[in-house]
């Protein structure tokens, strides 16, 4: 696998740059090498979901609550119109 | 000992005001000698006033009535700066109480601030904070641990008598160790995550610092229990503690493997000395075959829950924004702006683990190993009571030694991962100190809801070394 390559591909779907993406692919390598020592694990007849078995999850009852104080959700927001968040456009204009 | 009882006696004696008590840890706090607070509440006194009535009414009521609580800058507090060490929440301000803040706030707490911590949790020696490392504060060279470094310190250094923190890797017991006092990470589900800024849902809990074992035991009854609000929290089994002395405890034979420092091993060997002269426990080692395997384990999926609860931080509903062309570029410059390097490298290792053809190679035998973690465990408290090991293979390390080299730096959990990789219970306590004048602690790991267990266990073992 050209790591550099997938370094720049999991970047873009993070959107996260990386400034030096050799030498963080170089970093990344050796982490991921130490990654691979679980496969030294026998893992065969394993479930991946048995370490939740002794959870029991209960829902709450589904009911509405109303939540009045609109301002609560926008007072954190770095740009805002009216009871808007505002963002760039999603899609290019001509 | 107990000092939550000593203030609050005191209170009803007459002989304190809980104004008086707060100032005393407040100016404290305020000279944040070790950085180990982000932001102060000085609305705090406000409560205070009110407390200082209720005394002088002799209406002293609630469990922690006028004691003086920090909490990690990861929990939020309604109306005070919530940054997780970040500068993408620099500005944030908590719109709510989470779950455990409403609870301590019921029983009549002050809060003195927000502590400092490793941005969003992630790190091991509270050195990548957007305000600043943390020192020790036995060593100013040295690093305090991570990631709830700034809420190690704060009781250490008699800013607040008990600290709220996180444990989705360590990141209480850690910094408990390497400060000398007491931190738990409960079972998993034991305490309601609802309001704490989520790092690895599945790895995360909140946990208490204190002192004294007493008063770890006093918060953590406050704060247990079931919350409609996270459903992953459960109602908190109605147990009788019975312990029959001696013990059974099993004691991890890698405890004494040549990558933990000579004087941990030392130290080690004269406390199980000592459990067994004072017939508090019989001890023999056990091993476990996966051990050596938490860290990737860890790290593999602790990335990927981070790199999908992190994608919230986009620029548009709060935080830092950094404008860009279109959408996706302000995306970017918010995001690669926003975060710090070790945040961003957890993105992109949680990112890559997750995408597809990677997926089966690490993900999903990660979650394997994960049950296979918990398989051992269990086979283990078929003969033991409780495990014990110690918290960190080195002392308190120097500020940068390990900062440029993220497996090493990885490599500190060593001992605290697999607990939190199987929801179980585990507690770090102060045992004594090093040549250098370093604390040196250890951690008893308990089964599902133990955490009784180990407060009964700890308030004996106190008073024996007292």
């Amino acid at each position: 696998m050209d790591l550099e390559k997938e370094v720049r591909r999991i970047s873009e779907l993070a959107r996260i740059k990386v400034g030096d993406y050799e030498n963080f692919s170089k970093n990344f390598l050796k982490i991921l090498d130490f990654f691979k020592k679980i496969d030294e694990l026998n893992l065969e007849n394993e479930s991946p979901f048995f370490y939740l078995e002794h959870l029991r999850t209960e829902l709450r009852k589904d009911e509405v609550k109303e939540f009045t104080d609109v301002n609560l959700l926008f007072f954190n927001s770095p740009e805002k119109k009216g009871n808007f968040f505002v963002a760039e456009a999603p899609i290019e204009s001509d | 000992m107990s000092l939550i009882r000593k203030i609050i006696s005191n209170y009803k004696e007459g002989n304190n005001f809980p104004s008086e008590v707060l100032n005393n840890f407040f100016s404290k706090a305020k000279e944040n000698k070790f950085n180990s607070f982000i932001t102060l509440n000085e609305k705090v006194f406000d409560d205070a006033d009110i407390l200082d009535r209720k005394v002088r009414e002799k209406k002293i009521e609630g469990r922690l009535f006028g004691i003086p609580i920090s909490v990690k800058d990861n929990i939020l507090v309604k109306n005070l700066r919530t940054t997780c060490a970040s500068k993408i929440l620099e500005n944030y301000i908590a719109p709510y109480d989470a779950t455990v803040i409403e609870r301590i706030k019921r029983e009549g707490a002050l809060i003195v601030g927000k502590t400092n911590l490793d941005e969003f949790a992630m790190g091991s020696s509270n050195e990548y904070s957007y305000f600043g490392p943390a020192f020790n504060p036995f060593d100013k060279e040295r690093v305090p641990g991570g990631s709830s470094g700034g809420s190690a310190i704060s009781v250490a250094n008699d800013e607040a008598v008990l600290s709220l923190g996180s444990d989705t890797g360590g990141s209480v017991r850690l910094p408990a160790s390497f400060c000398g006092v007491y931190g738990l990470k409960p079972t998993y589900g034991a305490v309601s995550r609802y309001g704490l800024i989520a790092f690895a849902s599945s790895l995360d809990q909140i946990g208490p610092f204190s002192k004294y074992v007493e008063d770890l035991e006093i918060i953590f009854d406050v704060i247990k229990g079931k919350d409609e609000k996270d459903n992953t929290s459960v109602k908190y089994p109605d147990l009788k503690v019975e312990i029959g002395y001696p013990l059974k405890i099993g004691v991890l034979k890698e405890s004494f493997s040549d990558k933990v420092e000579d004087e941990i091993k030392e130290k080690l060997d004269e406390f199980i000395l000592f459990l067994e002269k004072e017939n508090v426990a019989k001890i023999k080692e056990f091993e476990m075959e996966s051990f050596e395997y938490a860290i990737a384990v860890y790290y593999i999926i602790a990335c990927a829950e981070a790199s999908s609860n992190l994608a919230r931080y986009d620029g548009i509903l709060y935080g830092f924004k950094k404008k860009g062309e279109n959408l996706l570029s302000m995306y970017e410059n918010t995001r690669t702006h926003g975060f710090g390097e070790e945040v961003k490298r957890r993105i992109l290792f949680g990112t890559f683990v997750l995408k597809s053809g990677y997926y089966e190679e690490y993900y999903l035998k990660a979650q394997k190993a994960r049950t296979k973690i918990l398989r051992e465990f269990l086979k283990n408290f078929e003969k033991f009571d409780l495990l014990l090991m110690p918290v960190s293979p080195t002392l308190p390390f120097k500020i940068k030694e390990k900062v440029e080299d993220p497996l090493k730096m990885y490599l500190s959990d060593i001992f605290t991962v697999s607990v939190n990789l199987a929801g179980l219970p585990a507690i770090a306590f102060p045992y004594t100190f090093s040549k250098n004048n370093l604390p040196i602690g250890f951690q008893f790991i308990g089964k599902f809801f133990d955490e009784y267990l180990f407060f009964s266990l700890l308030k004996k073992i106190e008073s024996l070394l007292n």
